[in-house]
């Protein structure tokens, strides 16, 4: 190994992993942040790598821990789990698939599929890089899932497994491979019979001396049978699933045109009197299907129905006998004795038996700042312990942990039927079909009186040319298109019939901590006696030294060159002590410092105090800070909404709160999840509807009884509650224009009702008077999907522009 | 006369083999991730090993 220096200098960028700092650790004139990232760098050159770099600009991912969790993958030692994890298993060769929520580039997939050049006893790798899957293939009798998982890790890419990866279902929805098949042949009919049927268009009645037009209507009609057989299938089963719940969907009217246009162009070609309609029919299948396909595209990267097994843990270390066990989580007993390393979830409600705890409810109740607890306190499942491990006497078992239980009752009331339209689809079908048969109806009259010989002419041709496909094609390509504007944008509609809820929105409810603040970055203020420059020095070495995670932020914000420290030692749950050259620095609690009685603090927040030789200085004050732009939102929330606050804290915060909100707004503090459940409800049940802004489990049950559930999380690959929705939480400040979107994309859809109907007008003025033939309908088919598509695409990419969303 | 038929059917054989093609390239589950084949493309070839099922 070569030379590591420390550099003392302005602010450099990590050569792994992007990081800005001030003191860099160099390393053959290349910049690293830590020894985390150098470390990575140097296993990619010993291994002939480093082309990793040469795709992305600091493609790393930052290194928490350098040595690995090496007790974190225990369970990956159980035969038990194992089974259930391989995905193949022959003889010596096992395949596992990894979830790696960190793959972001193409450096990723490069170096993940060179793991067998890292690893012996790995053969091949393969990424799924949108599923952010790696599926590894290896020698069992060489290297073990587990040893797999802490190479990842150690590379910056640690697996994430969960409860669901062994409840054995999928929760990823799939594009659907026959939708792509579908879509294919339909696409291949529809264009050669496009292509055989201009002969007969543009005959202008030059009779068929070659006789040409048997031929080419032979192999229209061959070409014809697996639109209607294989690809159109998925409109009959639509159909036939609304008929038989007495509910008259799109698909009905649909497929009865089709049937329809099938039937009479039959009866025209065995007739010879006309070629039929097959080329404007196969092109309904075939837009049908592409807008349909669209819509599903965008849900391909996320899950909606997500509940609290993607989030736990497989197993839990359990102390039995004098020996540690894996167990897996739903064997675990009241009473057993559970052992939570660091970073580890707490999966059962329980008594802390051992150790100082310091727990981070954050995917809980959203509150960054963890929180420490004494043996004999009572911890939750779902907590994530930070530091040294704990032992908790279990009290309840997984499903009936106090969270975990409030959820599953909620989903249990939540249960709906799943509707794929928004309801002014269907009112307006139900219309359009309505209108139709009223209109065939009147023609069918009309021709009775003047000349029979028309009434199934003009019946059938009202019938099929004005196939709803128009008002299908027009919302499924507006819905589609939207959706996935507003994905680009961090911000995830669980369907179409989701944003069209929102423009009945009439209050907006608040959840403050997670929600307004932040839970990456806490704000750190410090309170007390100046510390000189040489003293800050001191408390970042000493902080730096520290397991605690509140004393890495410490080092991290005061971010200051590394000392040599002569001896440092961790008391954990309490604080650190140790001495540099002459100094002792100690860092921690009130207790550890005994300063009991010295100090009175005002600030609600974690406290660490800093004492330098004996006497004490001040103390560090951390606390999650809110989220930047909130006051320019709620100002342009409150010229629509109602806007109410419920927050779980006391109300040391509502002063701050109330320079971000308008005066007129509600706020109510002290709120245990069952109470803003109730609230909701209340709300609910008053005809008020409203939007629940929440985040964590604790909110679980306010977002499910909300009319509209929008769940903030900082990562869409992890877990978040049931909702309608899910925010970036970088993205809130956006929620003024997600709200103007959806009234635009309402306006929209009606627009391009209106182009279809004023399309359908034309073909019924030639259909009622019993003039329409194929080729009309081969115009005007082409021509009003053609239209709606562009005008939906230029419109909805033009209101996003307007709005300043990201394109 | 008798060469439109010809050709005709040569169109349609050739039209064919792209859909065969795409049917193919669809079932093996390659339009799945097509932003990892994307990548895949720009990496220089080494010793590339597949997973054998």
């Amino acid at each position: 190994m070569k030379q590591t220096v420390e550099k003392i200098n302005e602010a450099k960028t990590c050569y792994h992993c992007g990081a800005k700092t001030k003191h860099v650790i160099a390393f053959e004139s290349l910049d690293f942040c830590c020894n985390g990232c150098l470390s990575v760098y140097q296993i990619l050159e010993k291994n002939n790598l480093c082309q990793y770099y040469n795709f992305n600009e600091n493609p790393g991912q930052p290194i928490d821990n350098p040595d690995g969790i090496d007790s974190k993958f225990v369970f990956l030692d159980d035969e038990n789990v194992l089974q259930k994890i391989y995905t193949f298993k022959q003889g010596n060769e096992a395949h596992i698939t990894f979830y790696l929520p960190q793959v972001h580039c193409s450096s990723c997939l490069y170096l993940l599929e060179n793991l067998y050049k890292i690893h012996g006893g790995v053969n091949a790798a393969k990424l799924n890089f949108s599923k952010k899957e790696l599926v590894v293939a290896f020698d069992t009798t060489i290297t073990t899932a587990r040893k797999i998982a802490n190479v990842l890790s150690k590379l910056g890419y640690e697996p994430y497994f969960s409860l669901n990866d062994i409840g054995g279902k999928d929760s990823k929805p799939k594009l659907s491979k026959m939708r792509l098949l579908r879509l294919g042949v339909a696409g291949f009919c529809f264009g050669n019979i496009m292509l055989l049927s201009f002969p007969e268009y543009f005959s202008w009645g030059i009779e068929d001396i070659d006789g040409l037009k048997p031929f080419f209507q032979l192999v229209i009609l061959v070409l014809i049978v697996p639109v209607m057989t294989f690809s159109a299938s998925e409109f009959y089963k639509l159909a036939w699933g609304g008929l038989k719940q007495k509910y008259l969907n799109i698909d009905l009217p649909i497929v009865l045109a089709m049937f329809i246009a099938f039937g009479r162009s039959l009866y025209e070609v065995f007739t010879h009197s006309g070629p039929g309609y097959f080329d404007s029919l196969s092109g309904i299948v075939f837009f049908m299907l592409l807008g349909r396909l669209l819509q599903d595209k965008t849900y391909q990267k996320i899950t909606f129905d997500r509940d609290y097994t993607s989030y736990f843990p497989i197993s839990a270390t359990v102390f039995k006998e004098g020996k540690e066990l894996s167990v897996q989580l739903p064997d675990i007993e009241i009473n057993d004795e559970l052992i939570i390393h660091d970073q580890e979830i707490i999966p059962v409600d329980g008594l802390l038996a051992a150790g100082e705890a310091c727990i981070d409810y954050s995917f809980v109740t959203g509150e960054s700042v963890p929180v420490t607890l004494n043996a004999g306190s009572w911890v939750y499942a779902g907590g994530r312990q930070l530091g040294s491990s704990v032992r908790v006497l279990a009290q309840k078992t997984v499903s009936q942990s106090y969270l975990v239980s409030l959820w599953n009752q909620q989903k249990k009331e939540g249960d709906e039927p799943t509707q794929l339209e928004s309801n002014y689809v269907q009112k307006a079908s139900q219309y359009f079909t309505l209108g139709l048969f009223i209109l065939a109806t009147l023609a069918a009259i009309y021709w009775a009186n003047y000349d029979p010989s028309k009434i199934w002419d003009a019946v059938t041709a009202v019938l099929l040319v004005a196939c709803p496909c128009a008002l299908l094609l027009s919302v499924t390509f507006t819905h589609g298109h939207f959706l996935s504007l507003l994905a680009k944008n961090g911000f995830y509609l669980k369907g179409p019939k989701s944003l069209d809820k929102m423009n009945t929105i009439k209050q907006i409810v608040f959840d403050k901590t997670g929600t307004l603040t932040q839970s990456k970055n806490p704000s750190i203020v410090y309170e007390g006696q100046k510390l000189t420059s040489d003293e800050l020095d001191l408390v970042a070495a000493i902080s730096k030294e520290s397991i605690h995670p509140h004393a890495r932020q410490i080092s991290k914000f005061l971010d200051r060159a590394k000392l040599g420290i002569t001896e440092a030692l961790n008391y954990p749950g309490q604080g650190i002590r140790g001495r540099i050259g002459t100094h002792t620095v100690e860092l921690g609690s009130k207790a550890f410092l005994k300063i009991d009685n010295q100090i009175e603090i005002i600030e609600k927040g974690s406290f660490i105090g800093v004492k330098i030789d004996g006497q004490f200085k001040g103390y560090f004050i951390l606390k999650s800070a809110f989220r930047p732009k909130l006051m320019q939102l709620m100002q342009e929330l409150e010229t629509q909404f109602k806007l109410t606050v419920l927050s779980g804290d006391n109300d040391s915060e509502k002063s701050l709160l109330k320079g971000i909100f308008p005066n007129n707004t509600n706020m109510i503090f002290n709120q245990k999840p069952l109470d803003k459940r109730d609230f909701v409800s209340a709300l609910e049940s008053a005809d008020c509807t409203t939007m629940m802004v929440g985040d964590g489990l604790n909110d679980a049950g306010a977002l499910m009884s909300s009319s509209f559930g929008l769940a903030i999380t900082d990562d869409v690959s992890y877990f978040s509650p049931g909702s309608d929705a899910i925010l970036l939480g970088d993205h809130l400040p956006q929620l003024g224009a997600f709200f103007k979107m959806s009234q635009k994309m309402r306006n929209i859809i009606w627009w391009s009702f209106a182009i279809s109907i004023a399309y359908n007008v034309v073909g019924l003025f030639f259909a009622v008077r019993a003039e329409l033939n194929p080729m009309i309908a081969a115009i005007l088919m082409p021509a009003s999907s053609i239209t709606i598509v562009l005008f939906t695409w230029i419109a909805s990419t033009l209101s996003a522009k307007m709005l300043k969303l990201k394109i | 006369m008798s060469v439109v038929i010809i050709l005709m059917v040569l169109s349609i054989l050739v039209a064919g083999s792209f859909l065969v093609a795409y049917l193919w390239s669809a079932k093996t589950g390659q339009f799945e991730d097509p932003d990892a084949n994307a990548f895949r493309i720009l990496i220089d070839d080494e010793k590339v090993r597949e997973i054998k099922k």
